[in-house]
């Protein structure tokens, strides 16, 4: 999960309003239906986003069915897989690129190199991630994958090294300069930080 | 709201930073996904955007929701920066 959803008011005593009112959002919430999806889709014909804020998109259990529906039935529409969760290995990923048609782009949250993503990104499997982004790399059309980057305190000094990662990876790479904060996690410095959720994007297209 | 503070909705057609209508975990589509929050449920269930009707599932299409008359006052408060526009629409979309 982000550490932008409100999973922390779960730490706080079960009769905290904050915790309360997080397990009935949790209760009530679900998985779109594919009919729901339809009507969105047949509604939104520019460009949809799929994001989690409670979970991640790719842990909807008709996702490979979702991809499908995108890539046979609004191949005019321009979706976006916006992804920082790890499926339990690369053959999943290996499927799902396989049912995605050049309108489907792929954005990875991935806040670093090595282990330093899961810092923010708590209990991610980083490695698989970062395996997933360079396979679709290698599978989806040009310009359909890119590596989300926020900058925080504690990866600012692996900028260079993402950038030479994605050069030598032909990777788009975009950073993200915020100054949201939670728990441990502190802003960037200065040069890196911007007021608001997210204010500055610098973004690196491959060649 | 506020008095130094300007409101520039990023979900009004032509704003340069335009914010998508979000749909959300609980079925409900809302104007964008900021308003997706806890904090501020209480004040969207007070100006019916979480109604029952509004419910994707209990709507045979997307335009019907976002033509329904609680979406439409939405839009209205927001045009005339009444009271009625909720504390998230200024955290996010107020302006200095």
């Amino acid at each position: 999960m982000c550490s932008q959803c409100f999973r922390g008011w779960l730490a706080k005593s079960d009769d905290d309003p904050k915790n309360i009112a997080m397990k009935k959002k949790i209760k009530i919430s679900q998985d779109i239906s594919l009919d729901d999806l339809r009507k969105l889709l047949n509604f939104f014909v520019a460009t949809v986003s799929f994001c989690g804020q409670f979970s991640d998109p790719i842990y909807h259990p008709d996702f490979y069915k979702i991809l499908d529906i995108c890539t046979n039935e609004y191949p005019s529409t321009l979706f976006q897989v916006h992804t920082a969760a790890h499926q339990k290995n690369i053959e999943w990923y290996k499927e799902a690129f396989s049912r995605c048609g050049g309108n489907i782009k792929w954005i990875f949250g991935l806040d670093g190199l090595g282990d330093t993503s899961a810092i923010y990104r708590v209990n991610q499997k980083s490695e698989i991630v970062r395996e997933a982004m360079l396979l679709a790399n290698n599978t989806l059309q040009k310009h359909m994958v890119q590596w989300q980057f926020i900058v925080f305190k504690h990866n600012e000094h692996q900028i260079e090294e993402a950038k030479e990662y994605a050069t030598m990876h032909n990777l788009d790479l975009k950073f993200v300069y915020t100054d949201r904060v939670w728990g441990n996690v502190a802003p960037a410095s200065n040069q890196y930080r911007a007021p608001g959720v997210v204010k500055i994007n610098k973004l690196f297209l491959s060649k | 709201m506020s008095e130094t503070k300007k409101l520039k909705p990023r979900c009004f057609p032509g704003n340069k930073q335009r914010m998508g209508i979000a749909y959300c975990s609980n079925g409900w589509l809302l104007p964008c996904c900021w308003l997706d929050n806890l904090r501020n449920q209480n004040e969207l269930e007070d100006i019916g955007l979480f109604d029952e009707s509004l419910k994707l599932e209990n709507n045979k299409d997307v335009a019907s929701i976002v033509n329904s008359h609680q979406w439409r006052k939405f839009i209205e408060n927001l045009e005339l920066v009444s009271d009625k526009v909720p504390s998230r629409c200024w955290e996010k979309c107020g302006e200095e």
